[in-house]
């Protein structure tokens, strides 16, 4: 069977850089946490996001930000955006429209957290019955409900009045791959289904900052330098991303940036005994059946700074002269897992269709001399994300 | 081009005993697996009871799900040898426990400034560790895919995995869940939203589907595998096909978080979306095998649902409710369920629904009571439903 190939007719980020200009690097806080929460870390960086006022811009009156945390806040909001880029928040089509959404869960009760571990540590002995106790007259219900996964997709559903098919993926970065895959095949299926595709996430979390920490992912204090060079890591990041992705000869005229979304390849490497290179590998020869004009070709990759970057670094560089962009998307955004293929989209469908001289920051171009590059020129991009999952995924995006 | 899908092999585990014949066995004849907990001091806690388990050197939720995964994968992969050479190509579809805090281990390993078995601890809170562990483990190179749409994951799954494989982008799938999350928070979690039994002192009647004294769930550990492959593969390889995956529905409630819509419209359309994708008649359907989760909710909301779609016809098909033996094993329900319902078609039995003694008589269904000899069965519809309105309904039918 061919590839699947849909439309991408609206998007919506938060923060978005193509808005205010800003990267990731404008937006790094630091977190420091105290020293009874846990014993180990005690300082952690990240990209934080203002948050928006989402119940004024988006005309929803049944928004409470407190109930659904800042994940799920941030992910209406983006979904909003899209819905309303796509020319369909508010109307009927959304009765249509089905959900496709990647995240991480447990935005966890911090201060309860640090009641628990503060008591365990001043008595140097884990209470079991304490601890029960405390859950019980504390945990509330409305807050663990903003922990469950899918529940990001029942307030979508909720709140936009979506009534098509809803499916919630988990698992990092592959998550975000699965999603959107999940959702140009509905798309392209023998019943067409448009799907409001995407993911969020809130990178000022604890759990989330020591899980990065834990795995050896998180950077230090490098994070301007460019991510290709870069060897203290990913910059976690908080943004929150989504797309309106629709059959591609929809019965409407579409939105003016409307793209076409193909996808390319889906592999992984290490089961089968095969390298991270081979698998790329495996993508040129993929890109080379679709007869691309790589000086018109941008690559974006959403590699970290970790250490897959190096072995992708030896990959493009020599690579990376003939093809029109070859960019970190990490740099722009940060990383963000679930969220990095939807904010790597994001920016494909900015550099294709956004005739403007001035761009957040592209110095993470693989190759100096793109930095000048003539956007103008590209008409297609391919968005290549891996991660933890031992797996590659990579989408073409073409103007339409 | 459309395939036939069909199930090719499966495993099974609950905390009645390991593999599927010694499950189907003590099913059969009506064994409760639900007991009190001793995995963990349960003073304070509302709920003292459960279906659980055991692995010694498993600690934790994710430790425990990925050997409950490793086991049933195991078992399924073991009876179908000829389809070794066609694993590496397989689709891991996986519907798993999120793993989540758990308070004595962690502070047991901050109190013993034990960095490496925190660090360890926290990791294993990634899903993608989970799924890479898998995948070697059984050798899929192909991508792999974690669903969460809460208690009817494992039954997204095993319809993602059927739409894959009928469209033709794949030829084999091994679906899997696998559930172990039996720990103080969650437990807290579900009582706090009143969705757990009470019955404490009898722990082996405290699930009880469809009877007018049901108080709530009971939960349960399991895990299930199903092999699922294309009519090609199945002739290539000379299986035997248990079972074919006939049609699959879903559909979404957009009413309320955590309840569905009173008139039932969403569970009502999956299971006639996968009627209507088997082309089977309603008058043809022979036996349901109920979500049945034994809260007054889900009960009502299922039986309302299955009269509507069954009309006249409602006594014709009776229904079973699994859970009544084995407790509720949330993401992995909709295989430990599809396993069954496989097996009844096996086999020619519908497995009798435990503590069925005092039925709720505005129910209106047809309860088996016990399990009872059913040789012409062809047909079994095997419901899912979740929290965030998710609904989903796998048609399983003899193979041909």
């Amino acid at each position: 069977m061919s590839s699947p190939r849909a439309v991408i007719t609206g998007l919506g980020q938060w923060p978005d850089p193509y808005v205010d200009g800003t990267n990731v690097q404008h937006r790094i806080r630091t977190r420091r946490e105290a020293e009874t929460h846990a014993s180990f870390e005690s300082e952690f960086l990240y990209g934080a996001a203002d948050l928006p006022d989402v119940a004024k811009e988006l005309g929803l009156s049944r928004v409470d930000r407190r109930s659904l945390g800042t994940q799920f806040y941030l992910g209406v909001y983006a979904a909003g955006l899209a819905l309303k880029s796509a020319d369909v928040l508010g109307s009927e089509r959304t009765g249509s429209i089905g959900l496709s959404v990647a995240l991480k869960g447990c935005e966890r009760d911090q201060k309860l957290d640090t009641e628990i571990t503060r008591r365990a540590a001043s008595a140097r002995a884990y209470d079991a019955a304490q601890t029960n106790r405390m859950l019980m007259e504390n945990l509330r219900p409305s807050l663990f409900l903003s922990q469950i996964t899918n529940l990001l997709a029942a307030n979508l559903a909720v709140l936009f009045s979506t009534l098509g098919t809803s499916r919630t993926f988990v698992g990092e970065e592959q998550a975000g791959c699965s999603a959107l895959e999940n959702a140009i095949r509905r798309a392209a299926g023998s019943t067409p289904e448009s799907t409001l595709a995407g993911a969020a996430l809130n990178a000022d979390s604890y759990g989330l900052l020591s899980w990065f920490a834990s795995l050896q992912l998180s950077g230090s204090s490098n994070e301007n330098t460019n991510v290709w060079l870069r060897t203290a890591g990913a910059c976690p990041s908080t943004i929150a991303s989504f797309l309106v992705i629709e059959p591609q000869s929809p019965l409407r005229a579409l939105p003016r940036q409307s793209t076409s979304i193909k996808l390319l390849l889906r592999s992984s490497w290490t089961a089968s005994g095969r390298s991270y290179s081979d698998t790329l590998q495996e993508l040129e020869n993929v890109l080379e059946i679709e007869s691309l004009d790589p000086r018109r070709t941008a690559i974006i990759s959403n590699t970290q700074g970790t250490p897959l970057t190096s072995t992708e670094r030896e990959f493009w560089g020599k690579r990376a002269q003939h093809y029109g962009l070859l960019i970190s998307n990490a740099g722009i955004v940060g990383s963000a897992l679930e969220v990095d293929v939807f904010s790597a989209v994001n920016t494909a469908v900015r550099l294709l269709h956004e005739d403007r001289t001035q761009w957040p920051d592209l110095t993470h171009a693989l190759h100096p001399t793109q930095n000048d590059v003539d956007i103008c020129d590209l008409n297609a991009a391919v968005v290549v994300c891996s991660g933890l999952f031992d797996g590659l995924s990579a989408f073409l995006l073409e103007r339409i | 081009m459309t395939s036939r899908v069909h199930v090719v092999s499966y495993g099974l585990t609950t905390g009645l005993a390991h593999g599927a014949e010694g499950n189907w066995s003590r099913l059969r004849a009506g064994h409760s697996s639900v007991a009190p907990i001793s995995r963990f001091p349960v003073d304070h806690l509302p709920v003292r009871i459960a279906s659980t388990v055991e692995y010694p050197d498993a600690d934790c939720t994710s430790s425990r799900s990925l050997c409950l995964a490793r086991e049933v994968a195991n078992e399924a992969v073991k009876k179908v040898p000829a389809l070794a050479p066609f694993l590496p190509n397989a689709r891991l579809l996986l519907a798993t426990a999120k793993p989540q805090r758990e308070w004595p281990l962690a502070i047991d390993a901050m109190l013993r400034a034990d960095k490496a078995a925190y660090d360890k601890l926290i990791q294993g809170e990634s899903v993608s560790l989970f799924g890479r562990e898998l995948s070697r483990h059984l050798g899929t190179s192909g991508i792999w895919d974690n669903l969460d749409t809460a208690c009817a994951s494992a039954a997204t799954a095993i319809q993602l995995a059927w739409e894959l494989i009928r469209d033709e982008v794949i030829e084999v799938a091994v679906v899997i869940g696998a559930e172990a999350s039996v720990f103080e928070e969650q437990i807290v979690r579900f009582a706090l939203l009143s969705a757990l039994s009470k019955r404490n002192d009898e722990p082996d009647k405290a699930s009880r589907p469809f009877n007018s004294d049901r108080d709530g769930f009971v939960m349960g550990e399991a895990g299930a595998c199903l092999v699922l492959c294309s009519e090609r593969i199945v002739d290539k390889c000379g299986l035997h096909p248990l079972a074919e995956i006939a049609g699959c529905g879903d559909a979404t409630d957009n009413y309320h978080m955590t309840r569905s819509s009173p008139d039932a419209r969403a569970p009502a359309a999956a299971m006639r979306k996968a009627l209507a994708a088997a082309s089977l008649p309603i008058h043809e359907l022979q036996h349901i095998n109920a979500h049945g989760t034994s809260t007054p909710e889900n009960d009502k909301i299922e039986s309302l649902a299955i009269r509507s779609v069954l009309g006249e016809f409602v006594h014709s098909a009776p229904v079973t409710a699994n859970k009544s033996l084995i407790g509720h094993s949330l993401s992995a329900c909709g295989a430990v369920e599809g396993v069954l319902s496989v097996m009844s078609l096996v086999k020619k039995e519908m497995l009798g629904t435990l503590n069925y003694d005092n039925p709720d008589e505005t129910l209106g269904l047809n309860i088996v009571g016990k399990t009872i000899a059913s040789p012409g069965l062809t047909s079994v519809l095997c419901n899912s439903f979740g929290f965030g309105g998710q609904n989903v309904s796998v048609l399983y039918r003899s193979a041909s």
